[in-house]
């Protein structure tokens, strides 16, 4: 990558996160127009890196990069202050599940949703209209969000005999779709 | 900015982000500190045995000679056998079976047995957290997978999240600071955890993954799947004879002159009419691990497997490793990994520490958490030790030490001194560990990978000893009451 495609690229994207700081932290008069000045300097920053580092390369280190500045910019504008000492209290209860119900819960986000989210995934890639080598891929790549998604449902759900109906039911239409 | 969520989602959300984050916090602790560490396994092997003399020049003759020397010198032939070529990363050339392997040196002759033995433990604990690797692998993918959910839920609970981007305050309650850092260090660096996250799962859920995916799309015949992914293995009845690895190196590089060949493996050595050879060769620009050049144990080139320009998905596959390690770009590339990662690392640190203050009192899950945390680094500084200095195995070390540490943070009931105290152990240890690698490698220690090794050490063993003194200086400012 040469020198000028790393300068133009991290300036861009200190520009940009420099405009989004101003934004959102309200320190520019008006936050419509740094905003999206802001996201296109990015997207800038990313042609640079791709432009000098090549597609595979360069959106891998936008993205990474991205990260640092914007950690920069978080650590100039940290606020300091005086430390409140905290008071010596028995721990606050704050979850009122019994340990029956955080069993349930253990089998919802991990067996349940694992087996689920391969399932339902792999059973959509069957619709798509790419190679069987491409739509593994994709399943590989999804299942662990689905996963992630599943998880987060079924605890989230106040009722969590709702996500564990859907996710069985979705798991029991993956595996006939497959193996039918 | 305020994102349009509804105030019960972003309660609900929080209530789930909370509930995973407790499930996986301290595994994901283990995962990311010594991944984070795992980045630079290439040095730190370089760093395990700095006496190998090294160079990126190699006689491919020289290495098959050197092998057929082994085989006949009575090593047994098991079913892989590897081959190491040099590169500018890992300047050195290494023959190995499934149980153990001997460095070449740049002449040819066989040098020292290959000793990776305390980055292998470090390997082992960011890819099976030191359990049976099968299971181990699934457990750590699944938090992957999880992972994945955290970044969800964490979006989905912050409804202020543009708005608060940049906010970071440090000091005042300590909740509202540790939310503080484990927010702008997960928003920031969600691209990252989601990629990590991604292809962390891939590991270990892959294998699993293909039985499901073989049902769907080959019958349920996972061999068929192998294949279609990673390449038909070649049809061979041949001659038994040692395998020419010379002339597939030269063919490589007549086929593909713009590739780099950096290994050779053996498959099916054990069988000589069936065995076959693959040169694995980096492609520049690319991610992809490698492109797989075949060849029959004479030397002749069946073809390639197509990493480098077949179908997307067989790309995509052999990008996962260098992705997920930041084994591009060098040692800029690293670097990034490295800031990234330990940010990871602390994410999953805070996430913690936010459930722990928002409890609104102490027990002992505080000081189990603080011994944890801050009994990891010192349990790993002594691994290197033992393992290197010392030649005792490792993993038990690491285990007992930060069991140890644990122990004793619960019984000193100061959750502030105890990390200062671990922390200014591990400053000591790590010193420790640069005096005695000086003392016994002596001039090798002096090397420019050694020498960068421990300079990196020292400079951790100033900044812990740094944080442990800071700690001292306002102890009213931190310091938890004890029960």
């Amino acid at each position: 990558m040469s020198v000028l495609h790393l300068t133009a690229a991290v300036l861009a994207a200190t520009a940009g996160v420099a405009l989004l700081h101003g934004a959102w932290r309200r320190r520019l008069p008006r936050a419509w127009l740094p905003v999206p000045a802001g996201w296109t300097l990015l997207g800038a920053s990313t042609w640079f890196w791709v432009a000098g580092a090549g597609a595979e390369f360069g959106v891998t280190l936008a993205l990474l990069a991205t990260s640092l500045v914007a950690w920069l910019f978080v650590w100039q504008d940290r606020q300091r202050r005086e430390r409140r000492v905290r008071q010596d209290t028995p721990p606050k209860v704050a979850d009122g599940r019994s340990l029956a119900e955080h069993a349930l819960l253990f089998v919802l986000v991990v067996p349940l949703a694992a087996v689920a989210s391969a399932l339902v995934s792999t059973a959509l890639s069957l619709a798509l209209p790419v190679s069987e080598v491409d739509a593994m891929v994709v399943v590989l790549a999804v299942m662990p969000v689905l996963w992630g998604a599943a998880a987060w449902w079924s605890v989230a759900d106040p009722r969590p005999l709702r996500p564990a109906a859907a996710l069985t039911i979705g798991a029991l239409a993956g595996a006939v779709i497959i193996h039918v | 900015m305020k994102l349009g969520l509804s105030p019960t989602l972003v309660k609900q959300s929080l209530a789930s982000h909370s509930w995973v984050g407790v499930l996986v916090g301290a595994l994901m602790y283990l995962v990311c500190l010594s991944g984070t560490l795992a980045v630079f396994y290439p040095e730190f092997e370089r760093w395990e045995q700095p006496d190998v003399r090294e160079s990126t020049d190699f006689d491919p003759a020289a290495v098959e000679a050197a092998y057929r020397d082994i085989v006949a010198g009575g090593e047994p032939v098991t079913h892989h056998m590897f081959v190491s070529l040099p590169t500018p990363e890992m300047p050195r050339t290494s023959i190995s079976s499934e149980n153990r392997g001997w460095f070449l040196h740049p002449d040819g002759r066989l040098g020292p047995e290959v000793g990776h033995d305390w980055t292998h433990m470090l390997i082992n604990l960011h890819l099976y957290l030191h359990l049976p690797s099968t299971f181990g692998m699934v457990v750590v993918s699944a938090l992957g997978a999880l992972l994945c959910g955290l970044v969800i839920s964490g979006f989905l609970a912050h409804p202020r999240l543009f708005k608060d981007a940049f906010l970071l305050r440090l000091g005042g309650s300590r909740h509202l600071e540790q939310a503080d850092i484990h927010n702008r260090l997960s928003v920031w660096g969600a691209p990252f955890h989601l990629m990590i996250g991604i292809t962390g799962a891939y590991f270990g859920l892959a294998a699993l993954m293909s039985l499901v995916l073989a049902s769907a799309y080959f019958d349920g015949d996972t061999d068929a799947l192998s294949a279609a992914a990673f390449g038909a293995e070649p049809a061979l009845n041949q001659a038994p004879r040692a395998p020419a690895i010379a002339r597939a190196i030269e063919e490589t590089r007549r086929v593909a002159p713009e590739a780099r060949p950096f290994y050779v493996t053996i498959e099916d050595a054990d069988v000589p009419e069936e065995q076959y050879m693959i040169v694995g060769a980096r492609h520049a620009g690319r991610l992809i691990w490698a492109e797989q050049y075949r060849f029959d144990a004479a030397g002749n080139y069946l073809g390639k497997v197509g990493f480098s320009d077949g179908e997307a998905g067989r790309q995509a596959i052999f990008s996962v490793y260098r992705l997920h390690f930041g084994h591009f770009g060098g040692l800029g590339v690293k670097l990034l990994y490295l800031v990234l990662g330990l940010a990871l690392t602390v994410v999953s640190i805070t996430g913690i520490n936010v459930w722990l203050a928002r409890r609104r009192g102490r027990d002992r899950l505080n000081d189990l958490w603080a011994g944890f945390v801050w009994g990891a680094p010192p349990a790993l500084g002594l691994t290197a030790i033992a393992q290197v200095l010392l030649g005792i195995p490792s993993t038990a070390v690491f285990w007992i030490a930060l069991a140890l540490a644990m122990a004793w943070a619960v019984t000193i009931r100061d959750e502030t001194a105890a990390g200062r105290r671990l922390q200014g152990l591990t400053a000591a240890i790590l010193l420790l560990l640069v005096a005695g690698y000086a003392l016994r490698f002596g001039a090798d220690a002096l090397g420019s990978v050694p020498l960068a090794v421990n300079a990196a050490l020292a400079a951790a063993a100033v900044v812990f000893a740094w944080a442990a003194g800071r700690g001292r200086e306002r102890p009213a400012a931190a310091a938890q009451p004890t029960r």
